[in-house]
């Protein structure tokens, strides 16, 4: 049950924090916000592997 | 890189026609359903949300608002990590009620066609702009490939294109409510047609433009400050703003609603999407700024949104078939969506057809008809808008418009205080602070707005965070203040708790007037035409795997649910619900407060993988004590108020032989024979517990007890009764035999004395033939000592007969006990004259003082073994000479018999554990200890009761056991003939 707080709070926090991850447009690291955003997706995997396996 | 128009349009066509052809081979079932249901193929079809807005207009979001343009992607993405408290149960809403729209959901919760008419309109208008863009962006690629021909022209061409094959796709069946899953896998083939195009022409621009990572990065460092110079970053509050708009996207957009709802395969595919979808659409943000960049380092005279046509030749059309992937999938999902919305919500509301027509027919063809009509408006709002404003401008315009419905949304599952007013007017205010912010800039060219305050100044696209912020926050704060100061409906409040996430539904059990599918099809027939309504009927039962015949109130109940579900989702759900309170209405009833039992577990059932903390705690208990009545191996069966039966349990299905499903939601009294009756009169009694009731079976005979408690307590969530069945078979053959077995015993204690009394008349027979031998001359003589020796030898056969209707009654009966009238008097005589027969019998002084007219239904036998043992223990209890009296007497409804002797009494703290079995005061040996308990069951058998009363209240010493027998209602008014043959007279 643990998983809903945790999306609500993942999600809440994106959203609150995500335009501080941005760099400037144009700049040679211009992947990162990428990078983030695919720790993020990583994240969301391993959350719905929790939820699956609490569901069994 | 100019190519004919020939060639466009053959491409174009092609490509619509290799869609086509992979949605036919689906519905052809060429294609193995494994792979067709695959959640990869939904995942991939929601991946249509990246319409044209995302190949083309993402360019000129960068171009404004550098990495701005990732709201797009990352507001869906967390719509979708927000699935198990957002899309998960509105998907369970949409699929337990057919509802297949965002104006049908809205219309069933707040329960008024005013709020589907509202909603209908709003998403209508709110949804042209993005039909407008995805039409101007393939007439704008169109003529930028050719350089032919105008591009209002080849956008009209390319709509008339798609208006087939939308029509091909969506609305070519008379199926109107199934999922399309040719149309599903058909999107997913575009959408991984978009990702592979948009991939290789970002690694195209990667590598050939700037030859490697390296050479990218080396040209960002000598352009990098031009470019951020050339871009007015997002602040903060716009970033959030444009994450919320994109986040409700996923819930208010007719098409992304529509595949993530009404073309979802599973909840499991929804929640995989939860991290693929973010997945695909990075894949899909990830060669924009790459493509956006080369477009610069190239110095393309292309406008920006185009700038993937930029990398020339042949990459041009992969381009354009990426771009015509998007837009296709969009106008033919979003119409798809919007036809039937318009259909339900605004025609069906003013027009339904007559009974005559065949609806089905007259829908599919209203749809097609709507489906060109919405493209061609579609059209003409492209004409009016595309001349002065960008994709960017047009896409925006129609999210901030949506994203009106939020609130709505979320109080729909989280707040079950809001009513229909306030969403009306929230909707309405929101609405109306977008036409005049940014519809009317945008669509006339208004720059100011003069009302008595002054003038306002209206920038349009440069206003939207205003737009989006003041429209929205007064849509909620007008929502929540109107709701929280007007009463709800009472339907507003049913659809209130069917859609909270907080509250269970608590449906009724109320009765319909139909009382089988026959007067359904017969009901339905007025409205539907038979035909469609015996269709309907058919296909519900046939969804509910009901028997035609299956008449359980609770199976009408889901019937009526489920046809109300279906033409929810064919003619809405304002129609639908209409239609069916007035064809198929309900009883009016006098239990009309009892809850629909299966109805909160179903619900709970679902709900249950949601709950937290003391709900899941008392959920658990819920379900434990449900296991613990469901195994108990006793037969327990659960009725409402109004005797329909609400739990049967294992015990109950084995005992009965019925299975629960089948049974479940019956009333009582339909229950198969003899079931029925047994428990109908049962319950009709006012007796709470029947001992050891015969049941005749076609296998045998069933002995049960029935015991029943009333669920009257005023805490208690249902009322209604619980019945209780034990199967007493088994004891009571147990008991036969020991009957038997005592009486036998009894027998053996009697036999000497019998040896005594049977001696004695044959002393006297002996001595009187030895008499005869000498006075046999004279007649006289000879016929007085006949007749003595014919008196001596009746009462020699008395006893006899006495001993032997006693040793052999009452052994293993197969058949139903027969009660007959049995003379109380005559009984008691019998039981006194066998005890009489024992040595310890003979010195006591009995008195039967039972009245001679004294009847009750009963059998003889048994009430003589009755009495037989209570004057054996009176015997045993009184000394030499004792007296032992026995009364009887009417009580009321009862017979009463007393049997009092002036013995030594029986100790206080023994008279609780009289009856039980083995328990006995006398020396050892001298008692089993199972008389008084043969005794107990004996009189429980025919009703009765058994005290133990100590001192006599006759003889004021001693002990009294009095037996309380019911009159049988005959008897009770009744005289019985004198010459009536009971058991003593035999």
């Amino acid at each position: 049950m643990h998983f809903y707080r945790l999306v609500l709070v993942l999600v809440t926090l994106g959203y609150l924090f995500s335009p501080w991850f941005l760099v400037p447009w144009g700049g040679t690291d211009w992947y990162k916000p990428f990078l983030i955003w695919a720790g993020l997706i990583a994240a969301t995997l391993w959350l719905e592997q929790k939820r699956r396996l609490e569901q069994l | 890189m100019s190519f004919t128009l020939t060639q466009i349009f053959l491409l174009g066509v092609g490509y619509l026609s290799l869609l086509f052809a992979c949605g036919w081979l689906v519905e052809k079932d060429w294609l193995p359903k494994r792979l067709v249901r695959h959640p990869l193929i939904y995942i991939l079809a929601l991946g249509m949300y990246a319409s044209a807005w995302a190949f083309y207009g993402s360019f000129g979001m960068a171009e404004r608002y550098g990495y701005g343009y990732l709201t797009y992607y990352l507001g869906i993405a967390g719509a979708f990590v927000l699935a198990p408290v957002l899309l998960l149960p509105l998907l369970r809403l949409t699929r337990t009620y057919q509802l297949t729209s965002l104006p049908d959901l809205l219309a069933f919760r707040y329960r008024s066609r005013w709020v589907g008419m509202l909603v209908t309109l709003g998403l209508l208008f709110a949804s042209m702009p993005l039909l407008a863009l995805q039409i101007q962006a393939i007439g704008d690629v169109i003529h930028l490939l050719t350089n032919e021909s105008s591009p209002y022209h080849l956008a009209f061409v390319f709509c008339a294109v798609i208006t087939l094959f939308a029509i091909l796709f969506g609305a070519r069946h008379i199926s109107l409510q199934e999922r399309h899953e040719s149309l599903l896998v058909a999107i997913a083939l575009e959408s991984l047609v978009k990702l592979v195009a948009f991939l290789l022409l970002g690694g195209v621009a990667l590598f050939t433009v700037f030859g490697g990572f390296e050479g990218l990065e080396s040209w960002l460092a000598t352009h990098g400050d031009t470019l951020a110079a050339s871009v007015q970053p997002l602040e903060d509050n716009q970033w959030r703003t444009l994450l919320l708009l994109f986040v409700a996207t996923a819930v208010s957009m007719p098409h992304i609603f529509h595949i993530i709802f009404t073309e979802n395969p599973s909840e499991d595919a929804l929640m995989q999407a939860t991290w693929m979808l973010p997945l695909f659409l990075l894949l899909l943000a990830l060669p924009v700024p790459v493509i956006y960049w080369a477009h610069q380092a190239l110095q393309s005279t292309l406008p920006i949104e185009y700038a993937s046509l930029s990398l020339g030749g042949y990459w041009s059309l992969l381009s354009f078939i990426a771009g015509l992937a998007a837009a296709s999938g969009t106008i033919i999902v979003m119409t798809l969506a919007l036809a039937p919305m318009v259909l339900n919500h605004l025609v069906l509301t003013v027009y339904q057809p007559p009974a005559k027509f065949d609806i089905y027919y007259w829908l599919v063809w209203m749809r097609r008809l709507l489906i060109a009509s919405l493209i061609f408006i579609a059209y003409l709002v492209y004409l009016v808008l595309s001349v002065k404003h960008d994709l960017a401008t047009l896409g925006l315009t129609a999210f901030i418009g949506t994203l009106q419905f939020l609130p709505g949304i979320l109080a729909l599952l989280y707040w079950p205080a809001a009513n229909r007013k306030g969403l009306l007017a929230g909707l309405t205010v929101g609405f109306g602070i977008w036409f005049i912010g940014l519809g009317l800039p945008l669509m006339f060219g208004v720059t100011e707005l003069h009302w008595p305050g002054g003038v306002i100044p209206l920038l349009g696209m440069d206003d939207w965070y205003q737009v989006t912020l003041v429209s929205i926050t007064l849509n909620i704060l007008i929502f929540i203040l109107i709701s929280l100061t007007t009463e709800p409906s009472e339907e507003e409040k049913i659809g209130a708790q069917a859609c909270s996430q907080d509250s269970l539904l608590h449906s009724k059990r109320l009765q319909l007037k139909a009382r089988n599918s026959a007067d359904f099809i017969r009901f339905l027939s007025i409205p539907l035409g038979q035909t469609t309504a015996q269709q309907e009927v058919q296909r519900a039962l046939k969804e509910l795997s009901l028997h035609e015949q299956d008449a359980r109130p609770y199976a009408l109940r889901r019937l009526r649910d489920r046809i109300q579900a279906n033409l929810s989702g064919m003619m809405g759900p304002a129609v639908a619900q209409e239609l069916i309170d007035r064809y198929l209405p309900w009883k009016s009833s006098d239990n009309g407060n009892d809850d629909d039992i299966h109805f909160v577990e179903r619900h709970l059932e679902d709900y249950r993988t949601r709950l937290t903390g003391m709900a899941k705690e008392l959920d658990k208990l819920r379900r434990h004590h449900r296991q613990t009545l469901l195994y108990l191996p006793v037969g327990i069966c659960t009725l409402g108020r109004d005797q329909e039966v609400l739990m049967w349990n294992h015990a109950m299905e084995k005992l009965t032989g019925i299975c629960g499903e089948e049974v479940i939601g019956s009333r009582i009294r339909h229950l198969p024979a003899p079931w029925n009756q047994l428990l109908d009169s049962f319950l009709a009694e006012e007796r709470q517990q029947v001992y050891r009731q015969a049941l005749e079976l076609e296998k045998g005979h069933l002995w049960l007890s029935l015991h029943k408690a009333r669920l009257d307590d005023p805490v208690a969530l249902m009322g209604g009764t619980v019945l209780l069945v034990e199967d007493q078979s088994d004891v009571k053959h147990l008991e036969d035999e020991l009957i038997h077995n005592e009486r036998l015993a009894s027998i053996g204690r009697l036999a000497a004395g019998v040896a005594h009394e049977i001696g004695n008349p044959v002393t006297g027979i002996s001595s009187l033939a030895q008499n005869l031998k000498y006075d046999a001359e004279d007649p006289e003589t000879v016929r007085e000592t006949s007749l003595q020796i014919l008196q001596l030898t009746q009462r020699i056969t008395r006893i006899v007969q006495s001993l032997v209707s006693f040793s052999h009654a009452g052994r293993h009966k197969d058949k139903q006990q027969q009660f007959e009238a049995v003379n109380l008097a005559s009984t008691l005589d019998e039981a006194i004259n066998l005890i009489s027969l024992s040595p310890k019998g003979r010195h006591r002084f009995y008195q039967n003082l039972c009245p001679q007219d004294l009847y009750i239904q009963g059998d003889a036998q048994r009430l003589i073994q009755v009495f037989v043992n209570l004057i054996a223990n009176a015997r045993d209890a009184t000394h030499e000479e004792g007296q032992i009296t026995c009364t009887g007497k009417l009580q009321g409804s009862e017979a009463w018999i007393e049997i009092h002797d002036d013995g030594c009494g029986i100790a206080s703290e023994e008279l609780e554990h009289l009856f039980d079995p083995f328990y006995t005061t006398k020396e050892a040996g001298e008692g089993t200890g199972l008389g008084l308990a043969l005794v107990y069951s004996i009189v429980e058998e025919h009703s009765g009761q058994i005290h133990a009363i100590s001192p006599s209240p006759l003889l004021g010493k001693g002990s009294c056991f009095q037996c309380r027998f019911p009159l049988s209602p005959n008897l009770a008014n009744q005289e019985i003939p004198d010459d009536h043959e009971s058991y003593s007279d035999r």
